[in-house]
């Protein structure tokens, strides 16, 4: 039994200790990227939000534009997800919004589109995990969790990292690359579409924190 | 954008199209039996600018193709007065971008509404379009025109392709401009065939392509490499 102040030192020592021990074991989590589920969630609902506010606020450019990013973003996850589960459920909704604003039926457009927000918005949290192999996305579409194009994945794929080509003019006229720039990203971080025939291949880069900054670094 | 939204609408693209089937038949009736001075090509083409254009494209061939009274003339007198009426740049034009838009028209949509069911990209859908329009539009339309007016193959051919090169260019200038700029800004992306918005936005596109087209047309007959409408 040591004298209380001796107690009281070596509690605060220990106090200390386990902090700088903890503090960055807690900055390190703070600093991870969140699930990549909730990143397409999240910029899928976003999307789909300001598409039905601006279908009912008479924005209908920028709302269909909206439309079709989460659409991208929604076509992507359901590929992805594990079991049929909230993407599947908004991207038909989507879906049939989509049919309905083509068909001339706005009211049944917003009612479709809030049905997917709601499909978004009542699910636990989303699961990922479709295994697929890189080499059959060369030169697949990149774009960020709310669906807008960031550039293409290239050929050079790692186990660990993903090099993509984002900004300026990719894929112009079909067939013409012009400027961009050379990342890699993280694997996890990029969520794959369905292989298709015809039709062009898109992955989701699931950077909801931005980390990677692709909004400001290439205005994107 | 919203100033585009009829071009979805179930109420005008409907009437839009049973006027312009209507006017379509009644045409291709008109060119076969009364108004029958009108050259081959353009008997195969009024139709389907009066499939697409509907009122506009029948207020077109009154007012371009068809001299008044022409039901009761002679086959003679027919020909003398389709010949003089036709007898101006303008209504050369006219007939020249009938045949360039009529060909290219239909191979377009034609092709639109395969691609669009196979789900093909933007890109790739313009440039099958673009090749499958000229396709029409050099072999059937412009070719036959060509061959009308005596040329051997070979020549017609050459002439047809020269012709057809710089209208379809500006045909599908202005048909690209609807499909990248407009029609994904009203409904989204690439509306499949099933929908009012393609059958809308298709007459729209290849309506804005033929006023683009109207200038090349005009400045082709001016340098002698189109004939117009005879």
């Amino acid at each position: 039994m040591g004298c209380p102040e001796t107690v009281r030192n070596r509690a605060a020592i220990l106090a200390i200790t386990c902090a700088l021990v903890a503090l960055p074991v807690w900055a390190q989590q703070t600093d991870e990227a969140p699930q990549p589920g909730i990143a397409l969630q999240e910029g899928a609902t976003d999307q789909l939000k300001k598409a039905i506010s601006g279908l009912s606020s008479g924005k209908r450019g920028a709302s269909v534009t909206a439309i079709d990013e989460a659409f991208r973003v929604l076509e992507v996850a359901r590929y992805s997800e594990l079991s049929m589960g909230m993407f599947s459920e908004s991207e038909d909704a989507v879906n049939q919004a989509r049919r309905a604003l083509q068909n001339g039926r706005r009211a049944d457009a917003v009612a479709k589109l809030e049905e997917a927000v709601l499909a978004l918005e009542g699910s636990d949290f989303p699961q990922l995990g479709r295994k697929i192999d890189l080499a059959e996305y060369e030169g697949a579409t990149l774009v960020n969790a709310e669906g807008r194009i960031l550039g293409e994945l290239t050929a050079e794929i790692s186990s660990e990292g993903v090099v993509a080509v984002i900004g300026n003019w990719q894929d112009t006229f079909g067939f013409i690359d012009l400027g961009g720039q050379e990342v890699v990203l993280p694997r996890d971080m990029i969520i794959l579409g369905e292989p298709v025939k015809l039709g062009g291949d898109f992955a989701v880069l699931a950077d909801s924190t931005r980390r990677y900054a692709v909004l400001k670094r290439w205005k994107r | 954008m919203e100033i585009f939204a009829f071009l979805a609408d179930p109420w005008f693209v409907t009437w839009w199209y049973f006027i312009g089937m209507g006017g379509a038949g009644w045409a291709l009736y008109d060119t076969l039996f009364v108004n029958t001075a009108v050259n081959p090509p353009l008997k195969a083409a009024w139709p389907i600018i009066i499939f697409f254009f509907s009122i506009l494209g029948l207020a077109f061939y009154f007012w371009t193709c068809r001299p008044s009274g022409v039901g009761d003339m002679t086959e003679k007198e027919k020909k003398e007065k389709h010949k003089e009426y036709v007898d101006n740049q303008f209504y050369k034009t006219i007939g020249a971008l009938i045949h360039c838009v009529g060909g290219d028209g239909l191979g377009i949509v034609t092709a639109m509404i395969v691609l669009r069911l196979a789900g093909v990209t933007f890109w790739h859908e313009f440039w099958v379009e673009y090749a499958v329009g000229f396709a029409f539009g050099w072999i059937i339309f412009q070719l036959w025109a060509f061959l009308l007016q005596g040329n051997d193959i070979l020549i017609a051919l050459w002439k047809a392709f020269r012709a057809e090169f710089f209208s379809m260019a500006s045909v599908m200038i202005g048909m690209g401009f609807v499909m990248a700029q407009i029609t994904p800004r009203v409904v989204g992306a690439a509306p499949p065939p099933n929908t009012f918005a393609f059958w809308g936005f298709a007459s729209f596109g290849l309506l804005v392509g033929a006023i683009l087209t109207f200038p090349v047309n005009y400045a082709l007959i001016k340098l002698g490499w189109k004939h117009g409408m005879s």
